[in-house]
């Protein structure tokens, strides 16, 4: 989940959201979905990891 | 008919052997009646092979006692029964057993069967050594089988972590997503709903090995596991199936060689919570005495 899409890319599937609440709204939504845990990499980027 | 006698009595002494040590297990397995019928059945047959040894060795029918000696060897199938069935259940489980902890279950299973044998044995030997009447010589067999029971069930005990390591409270803390305590990082958590779960409802506990060999034991990881699954177990944790969250972690200063366990109890009762720390079994496959080694004693 990013905000910034120059701080992201790779193959793994990547969401952009509009500003911090949204991100953090679809990162739950979707970890929820996945049965995942968000993680923070404290540079405005989550990323959704199923352990 | 005296055969009858000492029969009856070894196998019925092995056989309450059996149900003593079941009784004192149901926290490994609660609600389980058809695995008691397994246990208690199994542990009969236990009991009579026993029980039957003296008497074939009296009437000289050693042909009978190879082929007991024989039987006995199928209660390896109890532990690959019980493996087989606590594997079977582990996706079933909130927080997992680990691996390390259902084989020290299934050893455990296989080895009080042995026991039963030991303690028929030992009341056969008694009801024929003994000359006195029919009450007495019950009386005996009870004590007998008594004395046994409790020595042997007394020498199979294994350590609790209390045992081993102090435990105490810890103060579980936030830096940005990261979750800590005392500066050991534990996991990462993303988002702010999930972190003011922990600091309203969280506990963290600290557990400090009291030496060189309760601190390699505290390293193993399947010890490790089964200190977050018998804690969530007894105390409850406050988690969804998929919350990934908040699973219990336990994680290790390497410095220091603590170990740091982090969860959301169901109920928030720290005294609980440290008692079950301390309550947790020391896993017999994770210990490890490196101070009985040479360069163990170097490193002392």
């Amino acid at each position: 989940m990013a905000v910034d899409r120059a701080q992201v890319g790779g193959g793994a599937p990547i969401f952009y959201a509009r500003g911090a609440e949204e991100q953090y709204e679809v990162a739950l939504l979707l970890a929820k979905v996945l049965g995942a845990a968000v993680h923070d990499l404290h540079n405005g980027v989550l990323v959704i990891v199923r352990h | 008919m005296s055969h009858i006698f000492n029969l009856v009595t070894a196998t019925t002494a092995g056989f309450l052997a059996r149900l003593y040590m079941l009784r004192r297990d149901y926290r490994q397995y609660p609600s389980y009646p058809q695995g008691w019928a397994i246990h208690l059945f199994v542990g009969f047959i236990g009991a009579a092979i026993g029980a039957v040894i003296v008497p074939a060795v009296i009437e000289k029918e050693y042909a009978a006692v190879s082929f007991l000696i024989l039987a006995a060897s199928q209660f390896r199938e109890v532990r690959s029964v019980e493996r087989d069935t606590l594997e079977a259940m582990e996706s079933t489980e909130l927080v997992k057993r680990g691996t390390a902890y259902i084989e020290g279950i299934a050893r455990v299973f296989e080895a009080r069967n042995y026991l039963a044998i030991w303690v028929s044995l030992a009341v056969a030997v008694a009801a024929r050594l003994w000359p006195g009447g029919v009450f007495g010589n019950l009386a005996v067999c009870s004590l007998v089988g008594l004395a046994m029971a409790a020595l042997l069930s007394r020498l199979m005990h294994g350590d609790r972590v209390g045992d081993i390591a102090e435990v105490e409270l810890a103060e579980l803390q936030f830096d940005q997503a990261l979750l800590k305590v005392e500066d050991t990082v534990l996991m990462n958590v993303g988002l702010e709903t999930a972190r003011a779960v922990y600091r309203e409802r969280g506990l963290a506990a600290k557990i400090i090995p009291k030496g060189p060999n309760a601190k390699a034991t505290l390293a193993n990881l399947g010890q490790m596991q089964a200190i977050a699954h018998d804690v969530s177990a007894m105390i409850g944790v406050y988690m969804d199936v998929g919350e990934q969250e908040f699973i219990p972690l336990v994680r290790r200063n390497p410095s220091s060689g603590c170990l740091y366990l982090v969860m959301v109890p169901s109920e928030d009762d720290p005294d609980a919570f440290l008692t079950a720390i301390r309550r947790v079994p020391v896993l017999e496959g994770a210990v490890r005495k490196p101070l009985t080694s040479v360069a163990g004693k170097m490193l002392d």
